[in-house]
């Protein structure tokens, strides 16, 4: 499974996407790490933010490209830290609004890469479900049959992990 | 109850004519009640996206328990003792059969949609959040233990 060659055709505008998305509403310049293919479980931290990727109608250029899901996850007190940083408001714990920055994220951040996605490979229509949001403890996360990557970005507020996974992401 | 009924029967319906296919015919259905709390009170949790002219997240929770169970009756009855990468993909399959099924009985009321791939969740004390506006839950019982439907949709 280690030697999977994937195509960073779907891999790079999810990560150009991350930067630009997390600069943008969080004033700060993430730091962020290497792409690492993840070939076990995904561990939550303790909050973890989905997103579905449906796949519409995919022309030959695209190659093998399916269905996806897109995952961000980070520790509950980061969760809060970002949600403070985007209302500038105070808060106690994961309350709706914490819930809602984290949903937008995902969303925003999932949407820059397939609008990059549908753009590059004409017939391509990739589209977005809504975000889920799961927390808890020792969440092992799983999208059987997807073949996934993972980077951390790392900002003030603490680290957030993002997972990109597909359907033949093999290139 | 502003989330129509027309959107939850695809699901009710696909549940049982799923379960029915691998042999699960004793299935008793609770009532439809307006979800008014994120807790969980299942460890293993599938989500399935719905994308077109109906939109949201559907999950489907149970015990570790009732997904070996699901996943031995999926797997045509080779038990199931751990949640393995196997298992994994079976309870994930039984929840992309049943979103699929309630995706085709949608398209012959002219409504267009398409599912993402399941994302299965297992963990402790899980808070779920699957909607901005409401969410509705449905728990059956069935001979593989107890099942619950969360349905967060709109048109």
């Amino acid at each position: 499974m280690c030697s999977l060659n994937l195509n960073l055709d779907y891999i790079n505008p999810f990560l150009i996407s991350g930067v630009g998305v997390l600069n943008d509403l969080l004033g700060e310049k993430p730091v962020r790490s290497e792409v690492k293919i993840q070939t076990t479980s995904f561990k939550s931290e303790g909050i973890a933010a989905i997103v579905g990727i449906t796949k519409g109608r995919i022309i030959e250029e695209a190659g093998q490209l399916g269905k996806g899901r897109i995952l961000i996850d980070m520790q509950k007190e980061t969760a809060i830290k970002i949600a403070e940083a985007i209302y500038e408001e105070k808060y106690d714990d994961v309350t709706n609004e914490v819930f809602e920055s984290i949903s937008e994220i995902v969303n925003m951040i999932s949407g820059g890469g397939i609008t990059s996605i549908n753009n590059k490979f004409k017939g391509t229509n990739l589209r977005l479900s809504y975000p889920s949001i799961f927390s808890g403890k020792n969440l092992e996360i799983d999208s059987p049959k997807l073949k996934s990557v993972s980077v951390k970005f790392k900002l003030s507020m603490g680290e957030l992990s993002l997972n990109i996974a597909f359907e033949g992401i093999e290139g | 109850m502003a989330l129509a009924i027309e959107l939850i029967n695809p699901f009710l319906k696909s549940f049982v004519n799923t379960l029915n296919q691998f042999g699960v015919t004793n299935i008793k259905k609770g009532a439809v009640k307006k979800k008014e709390r994120l807790e969980s009170d299942y460890e293993v949790n599938v989500v399935v996206g719905i994308v077109g002219d109906v939109k949201g997240n559907v999950t489907y929770n149970f015990s570790v328990e009732t997904a070996k169970n699901i996943a031995t009756t999926m797997m045509m009855g080779m038990e199931v003792t751990t949640i393995d990468e196997m298992a994994k993909s079976a309870i994930s399959e039984m929840a992309n059969m049943i979103t699929g099924g309630a995706s085709g009985i949608y398209e012959t009321m002219k409504k267009e949609t398409d599912i993402s791939p399941p994302t299965l969740i297992i963990g402790q004390d899980i808070k779920i959040w699957i909607s901005q506006v409401e969410t509705l839950s449905i728990e059956f019982s069935t001979d593989l233990g107890i099942i619950e439907l969360n349905i967060g949709l709109e048109v």
